[in-house]
């Protein structure tokens, strides 16, 4: 019998967008199709059964041997409990639930919880703890904003619904058409995204800083002395300045393109300051591009339970912070880490080489659904499902909206919840430490 | 489990008991007439028991609390907790982490906390902090002032469906009672303006903040929702502003049955004056109004001599501070409702304004002749941390206390202030009221702020003999005691020491389930189904929050009989 | 040539990301994208092997004409790991590495490999660090 069922409303677990209009076919505990979706948030459906790792295993004498979950889960704590320094990495892929789980595992075994924030808008949130932010809720612009500029992000490869849900091509209550709005996009490139833009400013790479400082400088009445700044002529600051001013509601949206290139926090702090500036003459609001799904609950869950939003050490017994000493990429680079769990993400393949080099020599317990280069050199692997697909989880949207994600169908024969993996590894870290 | 309260000096001012020494019995977490001879004997000898604090105004979850804390870092660096074998580390001053939360709250021997300014699109983030928050039970207000279903269907009259639509929005959100905030003003800030009076109109919706209050009091009564509508004024921080908040209580006078309408954190709506330089206190012309007026009620926002943030969904309040401090900020609108703005303050002794708003809250509470209309509040954290609670406590039993820190303080200030010439103390009958039995009482939270039989067994036991101190001149004995209290009773169960927690426990979450005819019900669900994703970029089913998303939901049925 | 090295996201990473064994991923990620006058000055044609060298390391990628262009002197390079055997992980205190903006070599690699993802690790991993 051919049980099909049409489920609305679906968050997509793919980028920070967490589009909730997604319509879901499932067949057989199976996804037959998925509609309203993006390519990306397509393929996340669509290709959910490739790759799985299906069984727990863990790694001897150089060998990869299938165990049982409960082997699994103790060779985990073992590892964590007996590290000095752990360091519990990932997180943006799964639910808020198990970054809970996660914090309080971190708390147990003395180690650092950090997210793929730091390397996303770790910076973004550095230089907020600088200057603020004068941010909104995605629906806001849809329904104001008559002036879009993406700055060093290209949403049409990383938030392809982007526009047509929350800017440029959606529909406000106060911009009814396409021609009620501006959209100018500043980057190295000629982006995909730029190519549909009403106005395309290209400047050179690493000097983002400048141009932003340029349009300060130009807000506050100050002369530009040089006849270009960043590979823009001049005037151009002075024109786009004049834009911003004359907005009804303006709102920058940016990438990566601040938060990596050189400057990095300071690039952001550049861009907060700049719309700072730009309340005192209009309404102007900035919003960060997050990449993951749930890389913004991460924030929110570390932020409340622990103080800090990302690079959490609680080594010492209580929460500590300092992003370039507490932040997993260093900490990989300083080789300071001696274990290491990771929770839905590939360090392996996303840190840079020597970060990544020294991850891979010590013992990683990686939880996730699928293959990857970090489950490839990791000591134990506990396959997991698909949240957003498999389980339910709560997730928070990149402007810091809560959605709940469903389960549709069930995972493979074997394969546990994030949650419950965790759980139990925090459960045997205790039972080993002999409390509780 | 069995409980047994002995010998402890008893103040209950809901059931008229003042300082009587009297025994109090607990089984299955309520209060009993007797219990077996198995009961746990607690010896509360030479001690002060009252009903545990309910605070009516405390911002302590959700998106601008945590927008708070990771702006602001350098509020945890010095102030953290360690875990121990029963509790979670955490941080914290002004913008504690939530488990730090309960539990300071719980050590002062608070048992219930409202959040009281909550954005319904993001009410699951709220209920996600307060499920992390242990011990205190608590509720959230959702924020309506600038909504757009309620401005549009109050603008076109339809009263009705504007009920129904607050019915339906009480329990999407899980929450208690009609928050307003700025009315019409958020909205206008949604374009970079704001509102400067009752009776501005709101750019694009035709509706005047007038309009919007009591609009919001006709449904409040027509759903018979416990708690009044629950204002932040428009002006708020304005010299001279004390007049918009006279005349926003004046304008729901004639909707009265008893309470229609509590301001909150009043003290800072409370000024007259032009500017800064001319600042004064308005409090005698709010407290004559209040005295004169059944259908008031207030709490105070007391400020405190110290470095805090300050937090709220006046989103062009909170950027004028900005302006005027220079210190960071940070913004966050939210679609079709509502926004919120976060800003750090130090308020300074020798600072003539802080000064004057730091005498204005306690006039306030002294001028206001019937306790039962006023409360204890520092609107946490925008006056102080809550943990100053005790020392405000302490300026309200005791003249000499007042008159201590006066006398650091900007004496330009000090010698404006009448509070030099206020001779009123309060007893600890008044202070329960203010902390407990009044705030209860106004929240409609029927088995809380008292010790009768069938109340929650919430209490809380001090180390100090009512009998033998004068809190007048021992104030600092008082603050020492409010501020650990020997023994926390939540449920019947011990959870604090000697300030130290002993247990952990799951705190409930109240909230209302409102329901209204079945006609009604379903034409308000036919309309929303309709346009909802016109003004929200989410749907009606993902915004919906199930029961089941709280740690432990405790709803109240008002209205219609649940089916 | 010198250029400087940008990497990022690109539809065909991210759609292949699940999946990062997969040919598909190996096609997406173990590419950059130069635009077309500076690969005609190299004379590479699209599809051929080009080798980049950055301070931290070098890796072989197969060339595509960058259909984002213009951005003579710089090179795209997709997320993952063929990216990351170029990239700094100097955070400069902030948490980031430097992912965006690094001084590289490109040339001509016409006769060399370019790695699948097996291959590359095990090449990038071999020296594991101290104990």
């Amino acid at each position: 019998m051919n049980v099909e069922n049409v489920i609305k409303g679906v968050v997509c677990p793919f980028c920070g967008c967490c589009c909730d209009d997604l319509e879901v076919t499932v067949r057989n505990n199976e996804i037959a199709k998925v509609e309203n979706a993006c390519a990306l948030g397509r393929a996340k459906f669509e290709r959910w059964n490739e790759g799985r790792i299906v069984r727990p295993s863990i790694r001897s004498d150089g060998k990869i041997l299938e165990t049982s979950f409960a082997k699994a889960v103790e060779r985990s704590a073992r590892i964590l409990y007996d590290a000095r320094y752990p360091l519990l990495w990932g997180w943006s892929c799964t639910s808020c639930e198990a970054q809970k789980i996660g914090v309080e595992l971190a708390e147990e075994v003395g180690g650092v919880i950090d997210s793929t924030t730091s390397t996303c808008h770790g910076p973004s949130i550095i230089a907020v703890h600088d200057v603020g932010e004068s941010s909104t809720t995605l629906g806001e612009v849809r329904h104001r904003a008559d002036l879009v500029i993406y700055w060093g992000c290209n949403p049409l490869h990383a938030h392809p619904r982007h526009m047509s849900r929350y800017s440029v091509l959606s529909e406000g209550r106060f911009r009814k058409r396409r021609g009620e709005r501006k959209m100018i996009v500043v980057d190295v490139r000629r982006t995909a995204t730029a190519k549909i833009a009403d106005e395309f400013i290209k400047i050179e790479p690493n000097s983002d800083y400048e141009a932003l400082t340029a349009l300060r400088m130009c807000l506050k009445g100050e002369e530009l002395e040089q006849e270009s700044i960043a590979g823009v002529p001049s005037k151009k600051f002075e024109e786009l300045i004049d834009e911003m001013v004359g907005c009804q509601f303006g709102v920058i949206f940016f990438g990566l393109g601040l938060t990596m290139s050189a400057g990095k926090s300071r690039n952001v702090d550049a861009a907060l300051s700049l719309v700072r500036d730009l309340n005192s003459k209009t309404k102007f609001v900035i919003v960060p591009m997050r990449g993951h799904f749930n890389v913004t609950g991460a924030n929110e869950v570390f932020a409340w339970q622990t103080g800090y939003p990302f690079a959490v050490d609680l080594s010492q017994g209580y929460p500590r912070y300092n992003p370039g000493e507490t932040s997993g990429v260093d900490i990989a680079t300083r080789h300071d880490c001696d274990a290491a769990l990771v929770v839905g993400s590939d360090p392996i393949s996303n840190f840079p080489l020597e970060a990544a080099r020294n991850l891979s020599s010590i013992p990683i317990i990686c939880i996730d659904p699928h293959e990857t280069a970090t489950t490839s050199v990791s000591d134990t692997v506990i396959p997991s499902a698909i949240v957003g697909i498999e389980a339910e989880g709560t997730v928070y949207r990149m402007d810091g909206v809560p959605l709940l994600l469903r389960k549709l169908i069930d995972p493979p024969e074997g394969v546990s919840k994030d949650t419950e993996i965790l759980e139990a590894i925090l459960n045997e870290v205790r039972r080993i430490r002999g409390g509780r | 489990m069995e409980l047994l309260i002995k010998n402890g000096y008893v103040v209950d001012p809901a059931n008229g008991i003042d300082c009587e020494k009297l025994d109090i019995a607990v089984r299955g977490g309520k209060i009993v007439e007797e219990v077996s001879s198995s009961a746990k004997i607690l010896d509360a000898s030479n001690m002060l028991v009252m009903p545990g604090g309910v605070d009516i105004h405390s911002h302590i979850a959700g998106s601008k609390t945590n927008l708070a804390r990771v702006l602001r870092p350098e509020d945890h660096f010095r102030d953290f907790e360690r875990r121990t074998a029963l509790t979670r580390s955490g941080v914290g001053h002004s913008v504690p982490s939530t488990y730090t939360t309960g539990y300071r709250y719980a050590r002062m021997g608070y048992t219930t906390v409202i959040e009281p300014a909550t954005p319904p699109l993001k009410a699951r983030h709220t209920h996600d902090e307060l499920n992390d928050t242990p011990i205190i039970d608590k509720a959230c207000f959702p924020l309506f002032g600038n909504n757009w279903h309620v401005m549009e269907y109050l603008k076109n009259g339809d009263l009705e469906l504007c009920a129904a639509y607050l019915s339906w929005m009480l329990r999407a959100t899980k929450g208690y009672a009609i928050k307003i905030v700025n009315p019409g003003g958020v909205e206008a800030w949604h374009w970079g303006g704001n509102v400067v009076g009752l009776d501005s109109e709101v750019p694009h919706f035709g509706i005047t903040p007038r309009e919007i209050v009591r609009g919001l009091c006709k449904v409040n009564k027509m759903l018979k929702l416990p708690h009044a509508i629950h204002v932040h004024p428009n002006n708020l921080g304005k010299p001279g502003n004390y007049l918009t908040t006279i005349k926003t209580m004046e304008c729901v006078k004639d909707l009265a049955e008893g309470a229609s309408i509590h301001i909150t954190h009043c003290q800072f709506t409370s000024f007259k004056g032009e500017d800064w330089s001319t600042l004064r206190s308005g409090a005698q012309e709010i407290a004559r109004y209040v005295n004169r007026n059944d259908h008031v009620t207030i709490d105070m926002g007391q400020i405190i001599f110290t470095a805090t943030t300050t937090m709220t969904g006046d989103g062009p309040f909170e950027y004028i501070l900005h302006q005027i401090s220079g210190r960071k900020w940070v913004n966050k609108d939210v679609e079709a409702e509502t926004g919120a703005g976060v800003v750090p303050v130090v308020y300074k002794r020798r600072s003539f304004v802080n000064a004057t708003q730091w005498a204005i809250g306690l006039e306030l509470a002294l001028l206001i002749e019937d306790p039962w209309k006023v409360y204890l509040t520092t609107d946490h954290p925008n006056g102080g941390p809550f943990t100053a609670y005790p020392r405000v406590v302490s300026w309200l039993m005791s003249k000499r206390a007042r008159e201590r820190t006066m006398s650091r303080m900007n004496q330009s200030a000090a010698r404006k202030t009448i509070l030099q010439s206020l001779e009123r103390e309060y007893s600890f009958e008044e202070i329960a009221i203010v902390t407990r039995a009044g705030t209860a009482k106004a929240l409609g939270l029927k088995a809380k702020g008292h010790l009768g039989v069938g109340a929650d067994a919430d209490i809380s036991i001090y180390r100090i003999n009512p009998k033998e101190i004068d809190p007048s001149r021992d104030y600092r004995a008082v603050r020492k005691a409010l501020r650990r209290a020997a023994y926390t009773v939540k449920d019947g169960q011990i959870v604090v020491k000697d300030g130290e927690i002993k247990e952990v426990v799951q705190g409930r979450t109240f909230w209302i389930d409102s329901r209204v005819p079945k006609d009604l019900e379903e034409k308000i669900h036919r309309e929303l189904s309709k346009s909802f994703r016109e003004y929200y970029t989410v749907g009606m089913e993902n915004y919906f929050i199930g029961e089941g998303e709280l740690a432990r939901s405790s709803p109240i049925y008002v209205g219609e009989a649940k089916v | 040539m010198k250029v400087i090295v940008v990497t990022g996201r690109s539809i065909a990473q991210g759609r292949s990301k699940e999946s990062k064994f997969s040919d598909e991923y190996a096609r997406a990620a173990a590419t950059c994208e130069v635009d077309p006058e500076d690969l005609s000055t190299l004379g590479v044609k699209p599809g051929q092997k080009v080798k980049l060298t950055t301070s931290r390391g070098s890796v072989n990628l197969f060339a595509s004409v960058s259909s984002q262009s213009p951005h003579r002197g710089i090179v795209f390079i997709p997320f993952g790991p063929w990216a990351n055997s170029l990239m700094d992980a100097e955070t400069d205190g902030t948490g980031m590495p430097t992912l965006k903006g690094m001084e590289a070599e490109i040339e001509l690699a016409a006769e060399d490999e370019v790695l699948g993802l097996k291959e590359l690790l095990a090449k990038n991993l071999k020296e594991r660090g101290r104990t």
